[in-house]
């Protein structure tokens, strides 16, 4: 279960006639390598192998 | 009635985390408070030479063995770690320290030949690494009280997959079955993973950047981690296996050795290896006590012609005497960053490795070159046992059946090792600025969950902008200083007023980030009465392997409804 992080922001209100920008998809994701150790990697590797959501992991 | 036999209760396999290093090695198991603690030998040390040594039928091990150097030096085996997997060619030219048995060609393997029980004997590394391993994992049987079955291995960045199996047989003739190996600064990241916190220490954000320090008897390795929730995504190492604790040593040798001949009028030829052997292993005793105390004696009985050595040094001096090997690692520390493509500004956490980051002066000298305000540099675990630790705790994690197996399967699932990752951060952007949610370098999938508070001015509703971002570095020349005014009758200045130091002010340098592409928004409906009732909006944030996301935000109460949205 990841952890929750408390953030302190104040989060605005919706200007008066508030009008959703144009949106565009997440740049293109790089590559990365991870090192074999610790708690979380046995998570991630258990969620990725027996292809489990996050949600699902939770249950 | 005799009592009844209880049914021996069958012990789970003892797993230890082992370090065998180049110059020292240290073993960890867990103890019955389910922590990691190092093992000590009969002589209480902790971190045990990486040496072996013969003297007639004797055999010797850690630093016995190196005491062995001063009159037995030909017959004393050191530096074999890194021969593991290594052909004769490829180390030829290796020259080993302090006169200790030179490495030799046993048919194309590298070997030393030393003398046991009167017989020339030769023994390859992979032979002196079983042997020395037999020993340690002994002291570890006695300090447990059963035999260690399983172990964890830690390896240097720079080892090569030969090196790593090599290794790995060396461990198993000495009966021991290995779990898996791992990467010194990931065994060490894991140690502190896997520690609870103490009430006064700092919690550090569960993402950040770190820089492992790793400084042992003979190298320096520097590597940079992304650590994000957990899982660690090496950006960047850099190694020196020429710079380490023999470096400090050598400056006190070259120290001690001018005092001794100027009380004495005796000289410390090169060629005295005995004499200088004798001053080599008392100096690195100053050095370690040094680091705890502000100074150290340095006393050798009959160093050279009979005369006795009695010297003292604080760490000023010690300091003066070492600021090029401390540059020398700070420029190590700098190479790592640009590899990385990272700043110092960041750079939240470093992590302290190995026995000579214990020197006090070098953690000054890394607060002078990273920003203390966002920088925390820490040895929480002590530096020469963390990666033994780490290693211990893995394997504990390794002793449950499925876990191992998940390790096991890494070698043909390759997409669980090199996972996509974010490759720009994602955030919100409130009115110009954009605050972090996800990093850069996280990897793929991740889930983010993150409550934020409503205050009473509220309204109805929320407006969360998602957006991509970018970090950059603000430079800005110093705040100009107030004008001098003129003296009370105007005109001109009196002579004294002259700027007396023109302390040259550093240019400001701060991080910032900023926004680079919406990516979605989310509306969320929030009751008037939330802010009194404490009540907050939860924002989930989950983006998948192909880097499609979602993010749905909720007020934190019973039926309240999600806004929801992809990108
Ligand atoms: N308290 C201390 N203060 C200063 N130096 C120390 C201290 N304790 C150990 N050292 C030094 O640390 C070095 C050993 O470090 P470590 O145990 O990490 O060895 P290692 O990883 O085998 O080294 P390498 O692989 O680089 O040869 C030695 O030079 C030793 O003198
Ligand atoms: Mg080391």
């Amino acid at each position: 279960m990841s952890t929750t992080i408390q953030s302190s922001l104040a989060l605005p209100s919706p200007p008066k006639g508030y009008k959703a920008p144009a949106f565009s998809p997440l740049s293109a994701p790089s590559t990365s390598t991870l090192f074999p150790a610790g708690p979380a990697f046995l998570s991630h590797a258990r969620r990725v192998l027996n292809q489990r959501s996050f949600e699902e992991d939770d249950r | 009635t005799p009592a009844v036999r209880a049914e021996p209760v069958k012990l789970a396999p003892a797993a230890a985390g082992i370090n065998f290093g180049q110059s020292f090695s240290s073993v960890a198991v867990i103890n019955k408070e389910g922590l990691a603690d190092c093992i000590a030998n009969d002589d209480g040390e902790r971190q045990i030479a990486s040496a072996l040594s013969f003297n007639g039928i004797e055999e010797y091990s850690g630093v016995p063995a190196r005491v062995q150097l001063v009159r037995n030096a030909q017959n004393t085996i050191l530096n074999f770690r890194n021969l593991l997997g290594k052909t004769y060619d490829e180390v030829k030219s290796v020259k080993q320290p302090y006169n200790s048995a030179p490495i030799v060609d046993a048919n194309g393997v590298p070997a030393f030949t030393v003398e046991i029980d009167g017989k020339p004997t030769t023994l390859t590394a992979h032979e002196c690494a079983v042997r020395y391993l037999t020993v340690l994992l002994s002291y570890a049987t006695d300090f447990l009280g059963r035999p260690i079955t399983h172990a964890v291995l830690s390896v240097p960045a720079e080892f090569t997959p030969a090196q790593t199996k090599a290794l790995t047989a060396a461990a198993e003739e000495a009966k021991i079955k290995v779990l898996q190996t791992v990467t010194e600064s990931a065994a060490a990241l894991a140690a502190y993973a896997q520690t609870v916190l103490d009430e006064e220490d700092k919690v550090p954000s569960i993402d950040r950047n770190s820089v492992v320090l790793d400084i042992g008897g003979s190298s320096t390795t520097v590597s940079v981690v992304a650590v994000r929730d957990g899982l660690f995504v090496p950006l960047a190492t850099v190694t020196d296996s020429n710079l380490g604790g023999e470096a400090f040593d050598a400056k006190l040798m070259e120290w001690f050795g001018k005092e001794f001949t100027k009380k004495t009028k005796v000289p410390l030829e090169a060629s005295n290896h005995r004499a200088l052997m004798k001053l080599r292993l008392q100096v690195e005793v100053t050095k370690k006590s040094l680091s705890a105390s502000n100074s150290a004696s340095c006393s050798v009985e009959s160093l050279a012609e009979g005369m006795d050595f009695h010297g003292s040094i604080n760490r000023m001096r010690f300091d003066l005497l070492s600021s090029a090997i401390y540059s020398k690692i700070i420029a190590k520390v700098e190479e790592a960053l640009e590899k990385a493509k990272l700043d110092v500004l960041q750079i939240q956490e470093v992590v302290l490795v190995g026995g000579t980051t214990r020197i006090p002066a070098l953690t000054n000298k890394l607060y002078g070159f990273f920003n203390e305000d966002n920088t925390t540099i820490t040895a929480r675990l002590d530096s020469d046992e963390v990666v033994a630790r780490g290693t211990a705790l893995q394997a504990q994690s390794l002793l449950s059946a499925d876990n191992l197996a998940l390790i096991n399967r890494l070698s043909t699932e390759t997409s669980v090792l090199s996972p996509s990752a974010l490759s720009a951060p994602i955030g919100i952007v409130i009115g110009e600025d954009f605050h972090a949610l996800v990093e850069a370098n996280t990897p793929l999938p991740t889930r983010r969950i993150i409550e934020f508070p409503i205050s009473s001015s509220s309204g109805s509703q929320l407006l969360l902008s998602f957006s991509e971002g970018e970090e950059s570095v603000k430079v800005e020349a110093p705040p100009p200083k107030p004008a001098k005014k003129a003296g009370w009758f105007g005109g001109k200045k009196d002579e004294d007023e002259d700027e007396d130091e023109e302390d040259e002010e550093e240019e400001v340098r701060t991080l910032v980030a900023k926004p680079t592409k919406a990516l979605a928004d989310l509306v969320v409906d929030v009751d008037s009465k939330a802010a009194k009732k404490g009540l907050k909006v939860k924002v989930t944030i989950v983006v998948v392997e192909g880097g499609k996301g979602t993010v749905t935000a909720v007020q934190t109460v019973e039926g309240a409804k999600v806004a929801q949205a992809t990108f």
